[in-house]
């Protein structure tokens, strides 16, 4: 070859690449097909039009509406639901699903999978702090009976808890038994009433199979009698491509999956999105709603995947194009994913600790290997923590009092991985804290 | 090269490096393996560093090793960043950083006299990584958006440049970017190297600019996108600007 065409194969070769849109698998991750869930002892051998993979969805206005969405591995004409207040059946309305279509596969999954269709009902019209079954039905297939309760009205004074964690994308097995231990929080806590997930649910956002694997884990989340927690989403790092809004119905608008969700007394909660520009129309956004928000939230917290202030990594755009809002409108409670580690932050203001500042905590914990975190970092320190283990956070409103705790199961000191899988879980961290004025 | 060393090196020692995160999260490898790699990475990068600032010419096959593992090094992040799937663009993560692995590669090369093929060498990988990077400025890569928005909106209340402004810049930006990267293969230009050594050199501060002193080993590891342009304007400048 000459010079010159080795020269316009160099620079084709890296055009190309600059243009390829590949996704290699590695080994060890091909998931499961859709009919091999026996292992969850939820959907087992499901085929067809059978509804399966069912999630309640909440975005903006959960005290007056939902998404519901199922899957069905057969495209199928009617698809509905029959929801009604509990114990009044009587009462039922149908509601047929208004956005069907089939799951996106990445080019590597066509030749391997059959397509698999989506179903979302989005609820509107529900009455604040009511308990709702449901049964999703599709061309005559019926799911077992379900529940969720709609959100109790924004000036009820009741108390009321979410379930937050984030990062399930790997460690499979974990990840189902944190979903368990989800499910057995739900049923101990009555007054949970969501699950705040912060982001990379599955490692490739583009492959299907890692998307229907989740979603079966995910049923596990719903408690032995059928109810539902419904899930706020938001976007991680690792769940790019179209699939994270076909599988939640797109929350927030296409293409920014940022929005306002309205919580009973006088909370309020801004999820964020760390895939996109934070700088932007985002943060535009984001002035705008802590300004009308904060004179009446009695707390104002915000989600989002990549941590400002980390326990292993980094710190990403959040803490140059966020958090100086964070601190001007005295935002109370940041939940952060992404480092794999427990951690909740001293106050933070003006990069250091204040006690009016801003506490962040996370940081990743559904599943994914724990890491060690940088317990040396300032804000790390007493009174704030750090540690590493497998978890979830109960966060709890009541009065003028929010409470924090965060539990789990300790981990094998090498991989990371849930030490005990049939052990009882057990309380990494526990912290009230006070509203901003009642002290 | 040493500045850049030590930029990966801060980041291995202190948090963790992409191929910590391959080896724990995704090979499940123990947690201590793939830490003690990171620390031997640090403490490698550094003796590395340490080497290439001496003087001397006894020192050249050191310095040409130090040099190599350099590139290695980066060799090894950028795989592992393109098969962690950590961002919209990590599928593009081994010829974006292709100045980070072959300037160290191709200085270890004429450390040891061999400079035959040096200059070629280093404007493919010059043009690789200014078409990637001009790729994802016309794809708005939201780190590139928000580059532009911290550094040119000074904390105001009121930004100057709103996100649709900063899309239009880098619109331009990645034009120029492909361009300059098909002419750098064509033309030996010391002008046309000067202007990538230059914009190398502002791409990399704006990470500090946008970030504060934080993000400075972010600026350290993109030395070499300044390195191997100057090279190349070192090579092509007319040697009478010396002479005079």
């Amino acid at each position: 070859m000459t010079l010159p065409g080795l020269k316009f194969t160099l620079v084709a070769l890296a055009l190309g690449l600059a243009c390829s849109q590949s996704s290699p698998t590695l080994q060890g991750q091909v998931p499961l097909a859709l009919d091999e869930t026996a292992d969850t002892g939820v959907t087992g051998n499901t085929k067809g039009n059978q509804p399966i993979q069912w999630r309640v969805i909440w975005t903006t206005d959960p005290q007056h509406r939902a998404t519901i969405s199922w899957s069905t591995r057969k495209e199928t004409g009617d698809n509905h639901l029959r929801i009604w207040p509990k114990g009044k059946d009587s009462q039922h309305r149908k509601v047929v699903a208004q956005h069907n279509g089939t799951f996106t596969l990445n080019v590597s999954e066509m030749k391997d999978l059959d397509p698999v269709y989506y179903h979302h009902v989005r609820l509107d019209g529900l009455e604040p702090g009511v308990t709702y079954e449901f049964e999703l039905n599709s061309d005559g297939s019926k799911s077992r009976t379900l529940s969720f309760r709609s959100a109790p009205a924004i000036d009820s004074t009741e108390s009321f808890s979410l379930i937050y964690g984030g990062d399930s994308r790997t460690g499979k097995e974990d990840r189902q038994r944190m979903n368990r231990l989800s499910a057995e929080l739900t049923s101990r806590l009555p007054d949970a009433i969501a699950f705040v997930h912060g982001g990379d649910y599955i490692y490739d956002g583009r492959q299907f199979l890692q998307w229907t694997e989740w979603m079966t884990h995910d049923e596990l989340r719903t408690t032995s009698d059928g109810r539902v927690l419904p899930i706020i989403p938001t976007r991680g790092n690792h769940d790019i491509g179209d699939l994270y809004d076909e599988v939640f119905d797109t929350p927030g608008a296409k293409g920014e999956n940022y929005y306002h969700t309205t919580l009973p007394n006088g909370v309020n909660l801004l999820t964020l999105n760390t895939n996109i520009s934070h700088a932007g129309d985002q943060r535009v956004w984001l002035a705008g709603q802590l300004m009308g928000l904060r004179p009446d939230s009695r707390w104002l917290l915000a989600q989002y995947h990549r941590p400002a202030y980390p326990a292993v990594k980094q710190p990403g755009e959040a803490k140059a194009a966020w958090v100086p809002l964070f601190e001007a409108h005295d935002v109370d409670l940041v939940f952060e994913s992404d480092g794999h580690a427990i951690k909740r932050t001293v106050p933070i203001r003006g990069d250091k600790l204040d006690p009016t500042g801003v506490v962040y905590i996370g940081e990743g914990g559904l599943g994914v290997p724990q890491r060690t975190p940088d317990s040396d970092r300032w804000y790390l320190q007493s009174p704030g923590m750090s540690g590493r283990g497998h978890h979830l956070t109960t966060v709890s409103f009541s009065g003028d009092q929010l409470r924090l705790v965060t539990q789990g199961f300790a981990v094998d000191e090498e991989s990371g991985r849930i030490g005990d899988p049939g052990g009882d879980s057990v309380i990494f961290d526990e912290v009230v804290m006070q509203r901003r004025g009642a002290e | 090269m040493a500045l850049a060393a030590l930029g990966a090196a801060y980041v291995s020692w202190f948090q963790a490096s992409s191929v910590n995160s391959l080896l724990f999260i995704e090979l499940e490898r123990d947690e201590h393996s793939a830490r003690n790699l990171d620390i031997a990475a640090a403490i490698g990068l550094c003796l590395c560093a340490a080497v290439l600032c001496q003087p001397g010419r006894h020192a050249a096959r050191l310095a040409s090793g130090a040099a190599a593992l350099i590139g290695l090094w980066f060799l090894a992040l950028a795989t592992a960043d393109q098969v962690l799937h950590s961002t919209a663009f990590s599928h593009l993560a081994l010829p974006a950083a292709a100045l980070r692995i072959v300037t160290p590669i191709l200085l270890a090369l004429v450390l040891l006299g061999r400079s035959s093929r040096v200059e070629f060498g280093l404007r493919v990988a010059v043009a690789s990584t200014f078409a990637v990077h001009g790729y994802e400025a016309l794809c708005h890569n939201p780190k590139f958006l928000d580059l532009i928005l911290l550094n040119l909106n000074l904390d105001t209340g009121s930004p100057l440049f709103g996100e649709a402004s900063a899309r239009i810049i880098l619109d331009v930006i990645g034009a120029v970017d492909l361009l300059v990267a098909g002419l750098v293969l064509f033309l030996r230009s010391p002008a046309l190297a000067g202007y990538m050594a230059l914009w190398g050199a502002v791409t990399a501060l704006s990470r500090c600019g946008a970030m504060g002193w934080e993000a400075w080993p972010a600026v350290a590891v993109r030395m070499t996108h300044v390195a191997g342009p100057l090279a190349l304007f070192l090579l092509w400048r007319p040697r009478g600007i010396i002479k005079r």
